[in-house]
């Protein structure tokens, strides 16, 4: 057989035959694979720069937030309404408490009147004739008291560990507990002052909703905020509670002015850099207030407005007992500047309040504390001045390491070390899964899992990579980072690559194939003269299919170059913004990390050239094969 | 059968051979020649062909194929042989069967039946792979239309028959070499065909033919395609090449004048030696 290198010098030849019809067939092919190699190229990058990117925040971790939505199997009062039973229990505690009144009215020396009580809760309903809870009931004390007592002796509790026993990597790590006092409210104070206008409604002041000016906070296992803290000298014994802000919120309470929207991403990384660094001046405050103090204080504010309105009017007759509103900057309790009551008002109040002890309806006495928190780290967030279709955007959705939207994370583990007169239990000791209406809240708990393929499965089971509802009203989500949309993505994308492939193989296979045939049909008179000099069957087989590796090999040259060119035109376009974006994203402490939109270490580059070589070595088969078997005498007759 | 010459036809070829020269003097000086040839032939013994061995033994050999429906016969039962160091000139018209022989010679085809031995070997019954080897050791080829790769430099084109015989680079660019400079192109070896005159082609042509120092030479019209004067050179060159290397040559022509430099003409007539 003829020798390679010889194979080589006579292949090149048919190269340079036909050049426009070649060069079309290179041109076509090369363009395909190029564009396939161009995705490969930028993928890889991008996977490669999550990578790097994989000790920033939590995307070395796998954890999924499993909440079981409220009142899953518990008593519910409107299904409920025309429950007989219920009802009839409800009659029997609504006639208790009018004898119980009754009672400590006599006892206390109290006017009370029956009549004057409150509709009974239960009414006719219109529709059925039948005792019904009336609308008035849902408001009703007695009816939420028995509704809660229902659904607490019904409530069967989220048992984690049995839910996810099936999965053998997966280990709960704790409960996604939001900060939520069981009595009272916890409302943040802007710029370091409470609201004390008259019309502050206390809804305004919801633990829970994440506003401008007020933050949710969230107690989290330690090991979740340790990759985000960037404060090494918090002092718990200041009795300050360390929080780990989002990165946004960081940068307002520093007082930073936000970088306009033109910024350069030198500028924006930065700013990341200083905010990590200065995270430690960010001091914020929260005033917790129980149901009384909350109602001590609204009495307070009606009656400072009341005088000031009246101010003026000879009428108007002050109040016995003169209220003293608290520093807006205290979070202090309502105090009491004059009291002229007589000795006989004085003890009526009394007698008052110990009837209202004896019933039931006492508020209590006013608790008010002041909770300063301190920054200690900085987390991921998703509001940034960029358009939602920018490179940097879109990396920061997908790929975030965030601790929850916009909330606040205070570390477990942190919080321990505070002492104890400054993190009250009435603030931070976890509440009763009750609302005050007797329906239960949603109940959620982190869990990791060392295994991704498990985690992916439990997402699976709820309704796909991006988690929903399953069954028994559970839902399940990723907690923390994107590191399972990566994998999936990587998954996803290699899938979908192999029929990419597929389909731009099989266009190359026709073009090449055409070619291949072609060349092999017009050079049939020279196959015949080399079979003439000397050359046997195997030896024309061998020139040919050197001639298509030679072929293919050019394709993939042109290929791999114009994959190249086009990742690093997007790289040099668009790299410095994917940094940017990842930077904020990862909120990373290492903002020297490259985002980068161009990597060639990859296997696939390769595999797709000796694929490429593979489908072109293919395509000449046919034609080769076919070729040989030409009768040399027959091709030279009919070219002469 | 074969056929001697008569005097009429000797009277014929005497006169076609003083059409090519523009005075007699240089027909005289051209007969010198060839009578200092053939005298050298001669002192040297490099053709004593009454005695030389069988190199060509054609025997009983029929070629046919079918064109449609119709069978043509291109050879018929035909019979003959070739010493070695004989230059032997196959004529015949347009569709005698002389081609068809010449490629049987070759090995290029197959008989329908008959046998073909060259050099003590019956090609007929090699398979394709053998013959191939055997063709590239033993036989060289020269066509009319030259057939050299152009593509390829002259030496490249020269060296191609030997790339198949799996001949080292370094020795068959010394062969290459030498035999430009036995068919005077050495100073076209680095040219491509498309820069050398038909005759320089067909003269490379014959060296790449010669390149694996085959025993027989088979060319099929080669002066085909070239004027008379660089025809003449041709033929003097099968001449010299004989002379130099002992090489059997059969010519495959439509021309009276090459037929008259052979030893031997082998006539056909519809697939048969007349």
């Amino acid at each position: 057989m003829i020798r390679f290198r010889d194979a080589i010098v006579l292949a090149h030849t048919k190269l340079r035959v036909r050049r426009i019809r070649t060069g079309i067939a290179v041109g076509v092919s090369g363009l395909l694979f190029g564009l396939l190699l161009f995705v490969v190229i930028v993928a890889q990058g991008v996977f490669d720069s999550i990578d790097r990117f994989s000790d920033e925040g939590l995307n070395d971790r796998t954890i999924l937030q499993v909440t079981r939505s409220g009142g899953a199997g518990s008593f519910n009062l409107y299904d409920e309404r025309h429950n007989q039973e219920f009802i009839a229990e409800v009659r029997v505690a609504h006639d208790q408490f009018v004898k119980r009144k009754q009672a400590a009215a006599k006892k206390y020396d109290i006017s009370y009147d029956p009549k004057t009580e409150d509709p009974s809760p239960i009414g006719i309903d219109p529709d059925t004739k039948q005792p019904a809870i009336s609308d008035a009931g849902y408001s009703s004390d007695i009816v939420n008291k028995a509704a809660a007592a229902r659904s607490k002796a019904e409530y069967k509790p989220f048992d984690i560990k049995k839910y996810i026993h099936s999965y053998k990597s997966a280990r709960v790590l704790g409960e996604f507990m939001q900060v939520a006092p069981s009595d009272g409210y916890l409302s943040y104070m802007k710029d370091n002052k409470e609201k004390l206008e008259t019309d502050a409604d206390p809804s305004r002041l919801n633990k829970n909703i994440a506003t401008d000016d007020s933050q949710a906070l969230t107690v989290l296992e330690g090991s979740l905020t340790k990759p985000f803290i960037s404060s090494k000298n918090f002092d718990a014994k200041k009795g300050e509670i360390p929080v780990v802000l989002p990165y946004s919120h960081a940068e307002k309470l520093l007082g930073l002015k936000k970088l306009d929207a033109d910024a350069s991403n030198e500028q924006r990384v930065q700013r990341l850099a200083e905010v990590r660094e200065r995270i430690s001046e960010v001091k914020a405050s929260f005033c917790y207030r129980n149901e009384a103090s909350q109602s001590r204080l609204a009495e307070a504010t009606m009656q400072v407005s009341d005088i000031k309105r009246n101010q003026t009017s000879k009428d108007y007759q002050r109040p016995s007992v003169i209220y003293k509103l608290p520093s807006e900057n205290d979070c202090g309790a309502v105090t009491i500047t004059s009291d002229t009551r007589t000795a006989a008002e004085k003890k009526q109040a009394t007698q008052r309040e110990l009837y209202e002890k004896e019933i039931g309806t006492w508020p209590g006495d006013p608790q008010q504390q002041k909770i300063t928190v301190r920054g200690v780290g900085v987390s991921s967030d998703f509001d940034t001045s960029g358009s939602v279709w920018s490179i940097s955007e879109f990396i920061k959705s997908m790929l975030g390491s965030h601790l929850g939207y916009e909330a606040w994370a205070i570390p477990a583990d942190l919080l321990a070390q505070v002492p104890l007169e400054y993190r009250p239990n009435a603030v931070f000791e976890k509440a009763d899964n009750l609302d005050t209406s007797g329906f239960f809240m949603y109940e959620t708990h982190l869990v990791e899992f060392a295994d991704k393929v498990e985690a992916r499965q439990l997402l699976e089971k709820t309704g796909g990579i991006f988690g929903g509802y399953g069954d028994d009203d559970v839902s399940v989500l990723p907690f923390g980072s994107g590191i399972l949309f990566v994998d999936e993505l990587r998954r996803m994308f290699i899938e979908f690559m192999v029929w990419v492939f597929v389909a731009i193989g099989s266009v190359a296979l026709i073009i090449l194939g055409a070619i291949i045939g072609r060349t092999i049909a017009d050079g049939r008179r020279e196959s015949a003269v080399f079979r003439a000099i000397g050359a046997r069957r195997v030896d024309i087989g061998v020139i040919y299919g050197t001639y298509a590796l030679l072929l293919s090999l050019r394709v993939a040259l042109f290929a791999l170059l114009l994959g190249v060119l086009g990742a690093l035109i997007i790289h040099v376009a668009y790299g410095e913004q994917a940094t940017f974006g990842a930077q904020l994203a990862y909120a990373a402490s290492d903002t020297s990390v490259q985002f980068s939109l161009f990597s060639l270490a990859t296997w696939y580059i390769p595999l797709i050239i000796l694929a490429i070589v593979g489908v072109g070595m293919l395509s000449s088969l046919i034609p080769i094969l076919l070729g040989a078997r030409r009768n040399p005498i027959r091709d030279m007759r009919d070219d002469t | 059968m074969e056929v001697g010459r008569g005097e009429k036809e000797n009277q014929e070829l005497l006169e076609s051979f003083l059409s090519q020269f523009d005075t007699l003097e240089d027909a005289v000086n051209a007969l010198q020649d060839y009578a200092e040839r053939q005298n050298k032939i001669r002192r040297t013994g490099s053709r004593t062909l009454s005695h030389a061995a069988t190199v060509v033994d054609v025997k009983d050999l029929a070629k046919s194929y079918k064109l449609g429906r119709q069978k043509i016969t291109a050879l018929n039962d035909v019979s003959t042989q070739v010493r070695a160091g004989e230059f032997v000139a196959i004529t015949g018209a347009s569709g005698s069967g002389k081609s068809t022989l010449l490629q049987m010679i070759g090995g290029l085809d197959r008989p329908s039946s008959g046998s073909v031995v060259i050099d003590g070997k019956d090609i007929a019954k090699m398979r394709d792979g053998e013959l191939s080897r055997f063709r590239g050791q033993t036989i060289g080829f020269v066509f009319q239309f030259f057939y050299l790769q152009p593509f390829l430099r002259v030496e490249t084109n020269l060296e191609v028959p030997a790339m198949f015989a799996r001949i080292g680079r370094r020795e068959r660019q010394t062969q290459a070499k030498n035999l430009a400079q036995a068919v005077a192109i050495d100073d076209r070896l680095r040219h491509f065909p498309r820069e050398l005159s038909g005759g320089q082609m067909q003269r490379a042509a014959i060296a790449r033919a010669l390149m694996n120092q085959p025993k027989i030479l088979l060319a099929d019209e080669p002066t085909g395609n070239l004027d008379s004067k660089n025809g003449a050179a041709i033929i003097e060159l099968f001449e010299d090449i004989r002379e130099r290397f002992g090489t059997t040559i059969i010519v495959v022509t439509h021309d009276p004048a090459v037929a008259r430099r052979a030893d031997r003409e082998i006539r056909l007539k519809d697939g048969v030696i007349l």
